[in-house]
């Protein structure tokens, strides 16, 4: 290695000042770091693509080191990892492949670590490892431990290396990662906030001994800080070899030159393929959880929660989000802070609006408004202890709505192959108690890493193909699965007709049906790591129905033994919703077949009960009158969806050929049928005015309106009083009117 | 009359024999494929290469010296994509009959590169090889431990092939969960379905994912079984008629085809879907018989360029480089496969700019040979790697493929100066390098950070071949430090020699469960020990049956025990050669553990090894190998360093690191042993193009390696 000293002006100037002068040139430029020319591009593009490449690389070389390293499937067979190297000031320029929300949330841990002057005391130095799991300082919710170690050039620091993986248990009050049941931030396990943990590449042995008393798992729990260590010495390794050969001057030039081609590369998508103006998106999520198993009194509840989303697309493609309206701050572990929106933001748009150049610039191609004080979106400065454990619960819900904005502003365009009409909700299980090896396992199974895709703007959606936290959709294989929990899949089938109804249909989720066997007993959560309980989940787009709520089941003290030594007909699937199998198959002393989610077996679960776990589909796209009508049999036949939906929903007519084992469509007949289903919705419509005049009668005198719904539009007047405003002026209600 | 090896390699267009004789020299005939009958490809393309020796008019006689006759076609691939297999009928766990089509969410995007994985819109599930209605549940249950937790309700499966038979099924899969632990199930399950297809009066083949691939995985397990139902026999049948053709040419053998994991076998072998994809195996193969037969070689990269794709492979400690759940066909499947691993990269390469950043673009999609780049005036207007290449003077416009192919250079030049270097602002032979350099780095970083993690490439000899790799070599092998860089005069045609260079091997592998937690004693050593001790047997017992059944005698077997190991906990094992055949003792098992950790260690980084580790192995497997003959890699005399003056072919500008310069120009085929040529040269050939920059020096050694090394000339 060359220790080629840089420009001393550089040099000499203390990171947290070069914070603030980036921060100003970009205002005063509109160009990150000023940078109205990429000159190393200009004057050389072959070689700042070679760079580009190597980079790219380096990081996922470092995601194959870290992953195989690791412990936890969710990071390595769910893709919940990353890793990523920034710039001096904490802005991502190159990721690895994984969960791209990452990099803004590791940029942020950075950012903090530079402003509360950690460059002073306690310093940083070659060999150091910080780390960050703490929602109040740049984490997401503290089951994601985000790790970096500072890359020296010489005595100069040039870059950061850095590495996140999900670990299977951080000490929540609950066992297992998805902590939405948690009532604070104490509840919120084991924190690490913004520490160094180790130095000299190596980890204090006080860093284990903690995980090791606060964690339930703490063996993989380690496993993974290992992983991220590795990936992250196998980035600074790599880079400083990138260096001796390209110099340090060109490599710190071309990092902020990726960084700002990042910006424009996102710019220049929206301008090519979106309109400019206003997209607006009203989206509600609820948590019902009156009456069921919760830790603390307040829990004891049903919430609503309002997730408004307002785009504003200007001239220049610069894009404003706006959470104005967002709801209270919730006492359960669903609410997330603004960095963390901010990093949801910049996985949205790795997926619906550039995939090319994944790294912090888009996060300048656009606004995130200050959400709301004291709303889910921004609970800090209310209530400062506000849990986080499961921050993206709301995040992915106002993410499905970012997806389907996107999905208009290019439909109008038309560009309609790259619509998604949303995205699926995010259903999880998790297992705890002991496991079949006869020691403690707590962890989360990954069916929920592959939902239905969404409808596109000229196809169905793909079956278990997509997952909106991460590109890397996969519920790997059952036997993996079983190797890890105390379970026995009875069956992991397609769910006909979860996905929505439309021309183009949403793509189907599955149901995985566990009988739980050699174990003394276990517990299960059917937790919301962003789902929905009685509203109906997503809408879909241009007149698609939304897909139906997500129900669990489950079966305890059964009779499954019996009917197995019997060789009696047992539970697969869950059948259709109206008559479900469970219920004509099994006696039991609870036998739950259609449980609003989320929750916790109030029982501990016993061998040869029955758990039924659904993983959603997606929305659909297009009045569903309108599909075509050989799809809809050919969806028949291939046993996607029901006779009765077929006739009911779409308005076909159908008959089945015995010999061929095969639905076909009678054309004539649909078509008579989809008239008459017109013409009675025509009769069953009223004017717009008409509609609406009575709505505000119901909606002055708060009729019929649950607690929870009251409380949301308390919440979400009190906290953005212009919403509340442009509320009371649509409804043309008094001046004073609150719910 | 010599005695002959004929090896043929079918691709998607041409159809490639290679004739060795028994001095190891070969010639080399090209046809076109000929997919509705292979076996006429295969003997166009034989009496190409006997014209070379004048033995066109002898092609019975030569057949009738054929010692072996070796294929390797498509046509299983092809029965894959065209779904024109039989219709099969699959018979699965019940509450799993929709694995196949539902398979797994990552088979929607296998082949992507990120940028399409996060663009959701691209992913979409393959077609099923097996309609859902045709499939059928069985109600059963064997748990990981292998204990049946469910027992088999033998009326799902008599009514089930009943249906299937009665829908006129051509084959059947059976496929139960954990049966790799306990194949009780799946095993009695046959039985009943014979007895049905006893009762019907119609046999189909039967395949049990038990008997093809007990390899845990299920989705990958059933692909696996899928194929093999619904591939093979079809595919056997076109080798059957090759095989009579082959005879009634004068052939006197059996004829023989490759496995995916590089070796050959009979036709007659039952899991014929482990030759489902032997397209690449031939350059590693031919890398692994260089190997052997010159010595030093034992670690080796082998990388293949051609017009399209970049495929490379690395050989350690002569051990092939496997990939056991490989994709395939989007499709995860239970077969030990080579891993080759590719990168869209080629001199068919197109180059664009991003309308949106302006920034250069390479691939990954490509011209291939057809139409090419836009110097051959087929049709192609985007600009590629091989435009480049022939702007910067290192393709002869005049002597492309020999002359035969011509050459439209000013057009190259001309779209090439309007698409890119204009809107980059750079003049046509800069940008033409640039592009040139950034292929090149792809490639090095294709080595470097994927197929070459956690190897020194200090051990490792880079052997470049392919049309284009010769040309290409010295970029993508870098400044790195190679132990030595090489290529061979017959580059072009090196996959096809080495389809001629395999030994007849089979292998098996098992699922085990073996684990050796911290400070174990004796007893749970030796625990685990018996596990696999047992399976290695068990595996060895199958390959020597099958290999004695193919006429083999026992001591013609050699064979070589691998485990897969993982620290408890890991997802992701490692291929460990045991350094015993058996398990016997304690200390067996430590030496076993040792060499683990000694790969482990070298693979990652000191920090991911766990303070206080349980070792775990889950799967072994057993190489079992009868060596062939193959050809000779012949030594000749060496003579001087200087070229002989018919080699020299003149000088030729060539543009090189921002300047032109008078390249020297060679004709390779007049270059002989012990010929050193210095750079800046470009050595031609008809198939080739070798490409040595300034600063770098090029050796034909007695073996006829050439070996590139930068600095002094040795």
């Amino acid at each position: 290695m060359t220790t080629e000293a840089a420009p001393p002006t550089e040099k000499a100037t203390p990171i947290k000042d070069l914070l603030a002068t980036n921060d100003d040139l970009l205002k005063e430029t509109g160009y990150l770091f000023g940078l109205k020319d990429l000159k190393r591009k200009q004057d050389d593009p072959g070689g700042y693509e070679a760079v580009w490449q190597i980079l790219l690389n380096i990081c996922n070389t470092a995601w194959d080191v870290g992953c195989r390293v690791s412990s936890s499937a969710i990071a390595v067979e769910g893709g919940d990892a990353l890793w990523a190297l920034h710039l001096p000031t904490g802005e991502a320029v190159a990721v690895s492949r994984g969960i791209t929300a990452h990099p803004g949330l590791l940029s942020h841990f950075l950012r903090q670590l530079i402003e509360a002057g950690y460059e002073d005391n306690p310093g940083i130095s070659p060999g150091d490892i910080f780390e960050n799991n703490d929602p109040h300082y740049g984490g997401i919710h503290p089951v994601d431990f985000d790790t970096t170690i500072p890359i020296f050039y010489g005595d100069e620091l040039v870059a950061w290396a850095s590495g996140v993986t999900h670990v299977m248990d951080s000490g929540y009050i609950l066992p297992g990662s998805i902590g939405f049941m948690n009532p604070d931030s104490f509840a919120d396990g084991m924190p690490v906030t913004m520490e160094r943990i180790g130095q000299n590449d190596q980890l204090h042995p006080w860093y284990e001994k903690r995980v090791t008393s606060r964690t339930r798992v703490p063996e993989f729990v380690m496993g993974d800080a290992r992983g991220r260590l590795a990936g992250c010495l196998t980035i600074r390794n790599k880079v400083v070899e990138a260096i001796d050969k390209y110099g340090v001057d060109y490599f710190k030039d071309v990092m902020k030159e990726y960084v700002e081609d990042g910006r424009r590369y996102a710019v220049t998508r929206v301008k090519n393929q979106a309109i400019p103006g206003r997209l607006r998106k009203s989206n509600f999520k609820d948590l019902a959880m009156k009456g069921k198993r919760v830790i603390m009194p307040n829990q004891d509840i049903d919430l609503l929660f309002n997730l408004p989303l307002e785009i504003n697309i200007d001239k220049d493609a610069h894009v404003t989000f706006s959470l104005s309206g967002a709801s209270s701050w919730v006492p359960f572990g669903q609410n997330i802070t603004p960095p963390a929106v901010k990093s949801a933001l910049l996985n949205a748009y790795s997926h619906m609006v550039g995939f090319d150049m994944t790294n912090w610039g888009p996060a300048a191609a656009w606004t995130l408004e200050d959400p709301p004080a004291g709303s889910w979106a921004n609970p800090y400065p209310v209530n400062y202890f506000a849990s986080a454990g499961v921050a993206w619960a709301p995040a992915v819900m106002w993410m499905s709505s970012l997806y389907e904005s996107f999905g208009r502003a290019y439909f109008m365009r038309g560009y309609i192959e790259e619509v998604a009409a949303g995205a699926a909700t995010t259903l999880t299980a998790e297992f705890s108690g002991v496991g079949q090896y006869g020691t403690y396992v707590a962890g989360l199974s990954l069916e929920q890493a592959s939902n239905g895709a969404p409808a596109r703007g000229m196809a169905d959606g793909e079956n278990s193909a997509w997952c909106i936290y991460t590109p890397n959709a996969d519920f790997g294989n059952a036997e993996v699965t079983e190797l890890w929990y105390p379970i026995v899949y009875l069956g992991r089938n397609v769910q006909p007709d979860s996905g929505g109804y439309g021309t183009f249909r949403g793509g189907l989720g599955h149901t995985a049906v566990w009988m739980v066997k050699n174990t003394p007993g276990i517990e299960y959560q059917c937790g919301c790591a962003g789902m929905r309980s009685k509203v109906l989940a997503n809408h879909g787009m241009y007149g698609a129905y939304p897909v139906w709520p997500d129900r669990g089941s489950y079966a305890h003290g059964t009779n499954l033994k019996e009917l197995i030594d019997n060789q009696q007909p047992l539970v697969h699937e869950r059948g259709d919703p109206e008559d479900p199998i469970m219920a004509n198959i099994l006696t039991a002393n609870v036998l739950e077949t259609n449980i609003i989610t989320p929750f916790i077996t109030p029982e501990q679960l016993q061998e040869y009960d029955v758990i039924m776990h659904p993983i959603s589909g997606a929305q659909a796209l297009g009045d569903p009158l309108e599909r075509d009508p050989e799809e809809v049999a050919w969806d028949l036949t291939k046993g996607w969806t029901r006779e009765r939906i077929a006739s009911d929903v779409h308005g076909v007519v159908v008959s089945y050929d015995e010999a061929e084992k095969e639905w076909s469509a009678d054309a004539a007949a649909t078509e008579t049928k989809r008239n008459e289903m017109r013409d009675a919705r025509k009769k069953r419509s009223v004017p717009f005015k008409e509609w609406w005049a009575q709505e505000r009668e119901r909606v002055q005198a708060k009729e019929n309106m649950d607690p929870a719904i009251i409380n949301m539009w308390q919440g979400s007047m009190e906290l953005s009083p212009g919403y509340g405003a442009e509320l009371r002026a649509f409804w043309n209600l008094p001046e004073d009117f609150t719910f | 009359m010599s005695r002959y090896l004929l090896a043929c390699d079918a691709g998607g267009t041409m159809t490639d024999v290679i004739v060795v004789d028994e001095e190891g020299k070969f010639v080399i005939g090209k046809a076109p494929t000929t997919p509705q009958d292979e076996s006429i490809g295969f003997l166009e393309s034989l009496d190409e290469a006997l014209e070379y020796w004048d033995l066109a008019q002898n092609q019975k006689e030569v057949c009738g010296s054929a010692e072996t006759a070796i294929y390797t076609g498509t046509s299983m691939l092809n029965t894959l994509i065209n779904l024109s297999g039989l219709k099969t009928g699959l018979i699965v766990t019940r509450g799993f009959e929709d694995i196949i089509i539902q398979g797994r969410g990552s088979q929607t995007f296998i082949g992507y590169e990120w940028s399409e994985i996060s663009h959701m819109q691209y992913r979409k599930h393959r077609e099923p090889l097996v309609p859902r209605r045709y499939t059928r549940g069985v109600t059963e249950r064997i748990d990981m431990f292998g204990q049946p937790v469910i027992p088999m309700y033998e009326d799902d499966v008599r009514t089930g092939v009943r249906e299937l038979l009665d829908d006129g099924v051509e084959s059947l899969a059976i496929v139960f969960l954990y049966s790799f632990t306990n194949p009780m199930h799946e095993a009695r399950a046959a039985e009943i379905a014979r007895e049905v297809m006893k009762e019907v009066g119609r046999e189909v083949p039967l395949v049990l994912s038990s008997e093809v691939a007990p390899i845990s995985r299920e989705v990958s397990r059933t692909n696996a079984t899928v194929i093999q139902a619904y591939a093979a026999e079809p595919s056997r049948k076109q080798l059957f008629n090759i095989e009579e053709k082959l005879v009634d040419a004068g052939y006197e053998h059996s004829l023989k085809t490759v496995l995916c994991y590089g070796g050959v076998t009979n036709i007659r072998y039952p899991r014929l879907f482990e030759t489902v994809m032997s397209g690449p195996v031939g350059g590693i193969m031919g890398g692994k018989h260089l190997a052997n037969t010159i010595g030093g070689l034992e670690n080796l990269v082998c990388a293949d360029m051609g017009g399209t794709s970049f495929d490379a492979g690395c050989i350690t400690q002569g051990l092939l480089p496997i990939d056991r759940e490989p994709p395939f066909q989007k499709m995860y499947v239970n077969v030990p496969m080579l891993d080759i691993r590719s990168i869209g990269a080629g001199t068919g390469t197109y180059i664009r700019l991003d309308p949106e950043t302006n920034r250069l673009k390479l691939g990954p999609d490509s011209a291939g040979g057809t139409p090419g780049p836009v110097f051959q005036e087929q049709g192609n207007e985007i600009p590629t790697i091989g435009d480049c290449d022939l702007l910067l003077g290192i393709i002869n416009e005049d002597y492309y493929l020999g002359g035969r192919v011509p050459v439209n250079k000013q057009k190259a030049h001309d779209i090439f100066k309007e698409k890119i270097a204009d809107p980059l602002g750079l003049d046509v032979p800069t940008a033409a390098e640039q592009c040139v350099d950034l292929v090149n780095v792809m490639m090095r970083e294709h080595l470097i950070r994927s197929l070459m993690l956690g190897y020194d490439i200090r051990d490792y000899t880079l052997l470049g071949y392919g049309g284009a790799g010769p040309m290409h070599l010295v970029g993508y092998a870098g400044e790195y430090p190679w132990k030595g860089i090489a290529t061979v005069p017959h580059a072009a045609a090196f996959s096809a020699w080495g389809g001629a260079c395999m030994d007849y091997g089979h292998r098996r592998h098992k699922s085990v469960a073996g684990l050796i937690p911290p400070g174990a004693d004796t007893d749970t050593k030796m625990y685990a020990a018996q596990a696999v001790s047992g399976a290695w047997e068990e595996l060895e017992n199958q390959l020597i049956d099958e290999l004695v059944g193919e006429g083999f005698t026992k001591d013609q077997i050699s064979l070589r025990q691998i485990a897969y190991m993982k620290y408890y906990g890991h997802l992701d094992d490692l291929e460990v050669a045991s350094p015993v055949v058996r398990l016997n003792t304690e200390a067996d098992v430590d030496k076993l553990v040792e060499s683990f950790v000694d790969i482990f260690t070298t693979t990652y980084t000191l920090a991911g090894k766990p303070p206080v580790p349980t070792y775990q192995i889950g799967e072994v497997s057993v190489i079992a190998e009868v060596a062939t003959v193959k050809p000779t890699v012949n030594k000749v005399d060496l003579e001087g360093k200087e070229p002989p003056k018919a080699a020299r072919k003149g000088t030729r500008p060539v543009f090189y690191e921002g300047t032109w310069h008078e390249g020297q120009l060679f004709e390779l085929d007049e270059l002989r042993a012990g010929n050193e040529i210095t750079g800046l040269a470009v050595v031609e050939a008809p198939s080739t193009t070798l490409y040595v920059p300034a600063g770098w020096h090029a050796r034909l050694d007695e073996h006829e390696i050439i070996w590139l090394n930068k600095g002094e000339s040795s």
